[in-house]
């Protein structure tokens, strides 16, 4: 099955690339079918019942693979979802086979990471996503690019060296790499080992997931890499980070209680402190999100904020945080995949994504903007999109352990969500439209079709979240988590009480209709152009209106303190000290061969001392 | 059977006709002679490969049965890296033959064909001073090699190789003439067995002398002050040879003396600190490097520093896993040396500066950069990954934790500035004049980013040969008893 999977996928990628040579829009077409069957084969693994498969390698090691609700889950979002993002690259037109190789692989990586059962290959699997997505940073229109690459690796890397560190120790202590016998093998560990583990497995995975104050490469990179291949980088590898944190979090931390770590209402203190984490971030990005001046930019901090959110679920480990966790795992992949999708599409109609230069494009571009819009809502977490059920369910979380400051910021970052919503909305699509942009045309086909089952799954996962649910409670479940109380096809109960997501949704859509009725029924409407709106029939020129340039300006001048205080001021003094300090050792080197030997000598001189003198 | 002393003695034959072959044939038929010579010779190892991963291979000269008289000794470490040195020769010379070598090129290739003639027999031989003499042979040929581009440069970095390199070989000289004083013997495997009668303090001179001789080719702290300038100077097929024959004859050294001959622990922690503290200062000092030949001669000391960090670990897994390593630096290295040559070749500069924005203009040099930087950085499915995670896994699993540490740091300083050349190569766009690859130059660094890719996905094609070759390195007995019979 793997086998399969990894062939359809790599040798995949070598195929459209050469094909790509030839003609690019068969190839992209290729790369789509090889998505899609490829979501096909995994949707059939498990529907077969699920497998198991282990290949040996060298030495001790082996890979093992095989597939669980948890595997499932992430592994159908990733590829399903990624299919979905594919389709529109076929009327892409910046598409290059590269591109096309690129994505086909982080594909392939993405299906092999969840379907991995032992450390080796989920490494392996790991680390190809990594260099195949930050090979795409080098195919994108070059704005930061310098800062976004670094970044990017310089992180990505010593996340993969934290997990590197903590699968080393598992495998030294337990002699295996196979996930379930290790963590069989972990019954009596002295508790700083399993703290250390568990740290770096945080930070590891929090890198990925780009959790504060790990997250620094994420504004760069997301906006760098190619338009299309955005929605699969934000919505789905960074949920790649969240799987692991997941498994980190499960597979490791709930055996602090063993060693009697304090607990606060039923979470225990590590715990605790993540989730801390996971709501800074979530408010802290959506600060950061609300002054940014390209759209790309602004998503990819607001990516960082809604992470945040999932992080701080998963981190609480109570079945309604997970629930939500995971719910907004899956509602962050499908809207942020669908903003990021419309930002694409505006990208290559209009030519740019910086807010001050856009405007108006609601007439020219009306599918877009209301799937931009519908984006926006689950984004913002309204009713009926998908974004309302899983928020509430994180909320709840908060509030059912009544862990009061921790939900509060997680509300205020909402309230910050609503503030960049609106400024993302308003910049690209209302307002004034300008004169550059008169000719400007809707997305193609294909992107619209993308925008459809987008916002299609969004509506219909926000209205019936008995949808979803089963499948997480199956992960629940295997995690021996207490299920939810109930559940139905539109309603979840939970120890503070019910809500129904289609009667809400329906009221929101009802009230919505009203007020429609209501503008189209009543008063007497006069057309008049936008700028005699502007300036209240006062005979101007035409000059441009749209006002988007310091959007915020008031909101930045009150928080300047908050945003002066930055991770980044750290990382820079690490990186400045790191390059001073090496620039230091050079000298050793001094190019003097008098100098050299005097090392040799007193290196001698050295050794002997030690190994006569003791 | 073909014995392996032929490598040797086709070599030196080869090596001292280049001028005659030049004479019968003319000056157009000297370059092949390297070709031909590698291509005999790497036969002749392969063909031993299967008979020394059995039972060492032990060949007597002069009739002499050791421990008398002058004897190769050819286990799996030995076959291993003999193959590798060979295979890294033959490529070399492919390179050659459309590569403008510094004139007079007979004696280029004369001085090529000794010094790998140099590594594999010291890979090869069981007897202590044969394997001095030929630390003298590869050591001096290199030195040529070194100046032969006759740039102030080379013969500045030449000289500094000289200065450490000569003081290098003398330490060794004295370890020998120190353990010979005290037991009379030269046999590799005759002192091992006598090693416990060896006075202590005697003992620990001679191990003192043998770790700072070879350090110097095992571009170890602090004796690799040459490295950077010589490198940096020195002709592009002789700096890949520098990296893939001559510090792997510089490993071996230290493992064989360490393990097989001294075989005391004590030692092992040493080399493991020498390793970390090269790995550090090497990785550091490419850092902020401009000139790319330059930062991949600091990048190969850092490389050398984790080989011998792995080998110093002790245990089959670590010095499998440092073997390991040291075939990627010599296949890795050599790919990005060779690459860079040509394109010095067209560009007229390594420095970073003038290579912006190759990787656009010439995607397959961009791409075959790309393969070695991210192997050298262990990512899959290249080769360097297979490395990278069972070195760190096993000197986990050895409990030298802090050292994993160290040497996860050293990658990821390694990364910070691999990235910036990758960052070059992709961005900006090319200023430099127009250059085409010759087919010969672009075949050889295409088959060694075949071996990355293919070693990436079938690591036991690597594994089969260094667990074998550890296991030798750890059991000092069989070794004794393979050479000198009888029961030890």
């Amino acid at each position: 099955m793997v086998a399969k999977l990894v062939a359809l996928y790599f040798l995949g990628a070598v195929i459209v690339y050469i094909l790509g040579k030839l003609s690019k829009k068969l190839a992209a077409w290729l790369t789509f079918l090889i998505a899609a069957y490829g979501a096909y084969l995994f949707y059939g693994i498990n529907k077969a019942g699920g497998f198991s498969e282990t290949y040996r390698l060298i030495g001790n090691f082996g890979f093992s693979f095989g597939i669980g609700p948890l595997s499932y889950f992430f592994g159908m979002m990733a590829l399903g979802l990624g299919a979905v993002f594919v389709l529109a690259i076929t009327s892409w037109d910046d598409n290059t086979p590269t591109l096309m190789f690129l994505m086909l692989t982080v594909l392939g990586a993405m299906s092999l990471i969840t379907l991995s059962r032992d450390f080796v290959s989920f490494f392996l699997a790991w680390e190809i996503m990594t260099w195949s997505s930050f090979a795409t940073l080098f195919l994108g229109r070059g704005i930061e690019r310098r800062v976004a690459v670094t970044r990017y690796l310089i992180w990505s890397v010593i996340g993969a060296y934290f997990l590197l560190l903590a699968f080393g120790m598992i495998y030294a202590k337990t002699g295996t790499t196979l996930f379930t016998v290790a963590v069989e093998r972990m019954a009596a560990v002295p508790f700083w080992w399993l703290f250390t583990v568990v740290i770096f497995l945080v930070i590891g995975f929090g890198v990925k997931a780009a959790v504060m104050p790990l997250h620094t490469w994420a504004p760069y990179a997301y906006p760098e890499s190619p338009d299309i291949f955005t929605p699969i980088f934000s919505g789905l590898l960074s949920k790649m980070g969240v799987y692991g944190f997941f498994l980190a979090i499960f597979f490791f931390s709930l055996k602090f209680a063993d060693y009697g770590v304090a607990k606060l209402s039923g979470v225990n203190v590590i715990g605790y402190i993540i989730a801390w984490f996971g709501a800074i971030t979530a408010f802290g990005g959506a600060l950061l999100a609300v002054k940014q001046k390209r759209a790309k930019k602004l998503l990819a901090y607001s990516s960082v904020s809604q992470l945040g959110y999932v992080i701080f679920g998963l981190a609480l480990g109570t079945s309604l945080g997970v629930t939500g966790a995971i719910y907004h795992a899956l509602s962050h992949a499908v809207f942020k995949g669908l903003l990021f999708l419309a930002v694409a599409g505006v990208i290559m109609r209009a030519g740019t994504d910086d807010l001050d230069e856009l405007g108006g494009l609601i007439f020219k571009m009306p599918l877009t903007f209301i799937f931009a819009l519908i984006g926006i809502l689950a984004l913002a977490g309204i009713p009926p999109t998908i974004g309302f059920p899983s928020k509430w369910l994180l909320y709840e979380a908060g509030i059912e352990r009544h862990f009061v400051f921790i939900t509060a910021v997680i509300f205020a970052a909402s309230t910050a969500a609503f503030l960049y919503s609106y400024r993302f909305l308003f910049s690209i699509f209302l307002g004034q439209l300008h004169d550059e942009h008169r000719d400007v045309k809707e997305v193609p086909l294909t992107f619209i079709i993308s925008y459809l089952v987008l916002g299609g799954l969004g509506v219909y996962w926000g209205l019936f979240p008995g949808k979803v649910l089963p499948l997480i409670e199956n992960i629940a479940l295997k995690f021996n988590l207490p299920a939810l109380k109930t559940y139905a096809l539109s309603s979840i109960t939970t120890s503070l009480g019910t809500f129904n997501a289609t009667t809400v949704g329906t009221l929101f859509g009802i009230s919505f209709l009203i007020g429609l009725i209501i503008f189209f029924l009543t008063g007497k409407r006069n057309q008049v152009d936008q700028l005699n709106n502007f300036f209240a029939g006062e005979a101007v020129d035409q000059i441009e209106m749209h006002y988007s340039t310091n959007f915020y300006y008031f909101l930045e001048r009150e928080l300047k303190p908050i945003y002066r205080t930055s991770a980044e001021t750290v990382y820079k003094w690490f990186s400045d000290f790191t390059v001073w300090f090496g620039d230091g050792v050079r000298k050793l080197f001094a190019g003097n061969a008098q100098v050299y030997l005097f090392y040799f000598a007193t290196f001698l001189a050295l050794l002997i001392l030690i190994y006569w003198g003791f | 059977m073909v014995s392996p002393i032929l490598i040797i003695a086709v070599s030196l034959f080869m090596a001292f006709s280049v001028p005659i072959w030049g004479m019968l044939f003319g000056k157009k038929v000297e370059k092949f002679v390297p070709l031909v010579t590698f291509a005999i010779n790497l036969y002749i190892a392969i063909v031993n490969i299967p008979i020394a991963l059995q039972h060492p291979i032990v060949v007597i000269t002069a009739g002499f049965k050791p421990p008398f008289g002058i004897n190769l000794t050819i286990g799996p470490l030995g076959i291993f890296l003999a193959t590798l040195i060979q295979f890294m020769g033959l490529l070399v010379a492919i390179y050659v033959l459309s590569y403008k070598v510094p004139e007079p090129s007979e004696k280029f290739y004369m001085l090529l064909i000794l010094a790998v003639m140099g590594a594999s027999g010291i890979v090869m031989t069981g007897d202590i001073f044969n394997l001095f003499v030929f630390l003298e042979i590869t050591s001096i040929a290199s030195y040529s090699l070194a100046a032969s581009a006759k740039t102030g440069g080379s013969v500045e970095g030449a000289f500094k190789y000289i200065v450490l390199g000569s003081l290098g070989s003398t330490l060794v000289l004295l370890g020998i003439a120190l353990l010979y004083a005290q037991l009379g013997t030269l046999n590799m495997a005759d002192i091992a067995r006598q090693i416990g009668k060896v006075d202590t303090t005697v003992l620990v001179a001679a191990s003192l002398l043998f770790i700072t001789g070879f350090a110097v080719e095992a571009e170890a702290f602090p004796m690799n002050g040459w490295v950077p300038d010589a490198y940096t100077g020195a002709p592009f097929p002789a700096v890949a040879i520098f990296a893939g024959a001559i510090a792997k004859a510089g490993i071996y050294g230290i493992a064989r003396i360490f393990y097989t001959i001294i075989g005391a622990p004590s030692y092992w922690h040493l080399i493991m600190i020498i390793g970390v503290l090269t790995l550090l200062i090497g990785e550091l000092s490419a850092l902020l490097q401009k000139d790319f030949k330059r930062l991949l001669a600091y990048s190969s000391i850092g490389q050398m520093g984790l080989v011998l960090v792995a080998i110093g670990a002790g245990t089959l897994d670590t010095i499998a896993g440092g073997l390991f390593q040291a075939f990627n630096h010599a296949i890795t290295k050599g790919l990005l040396f060779l690459t860079l040559g040509i394109v010095v070749a067209g560009v007229g500069s390594s420095n970073l500066q003038d290579l912006e924005g190759l990787g656009k203009k010439k995607p397959y040099l961009g791409l075959l950069f790309f393969i070695g930087i991210l192997s050298l950085i262990g990512m899959p499915p290249f080769a360097g990954f297979w490395s990278k995670i069972l070195v760190v896994f096993s000197i986990i699993k050895a409990n030298y934790i802090v050292y994993a540490v160290l040497i996860l740091v050293g990658a990821a300083i390694e990364v910070a500035y691999y990235v910036r050349v990758l960052r070059t190569l992709y961005s900006g766009s090319y200023r430099g004049p127009e250059f085409s690859t010759s087919f010969l130059t672009g075949l050889t660094v295409t088959v060694l980013a075949l071996v990355i890719i293919v070693v990436g996905f079938y690591p036991k094609l690597v594994t089969h040969f260094v667990y074998p070759a550890a296991k030798e390195l750890l059991g000092r007995g069989t070794y004794i008893q393979a050479v000198l019979g009888g029961k030890f």
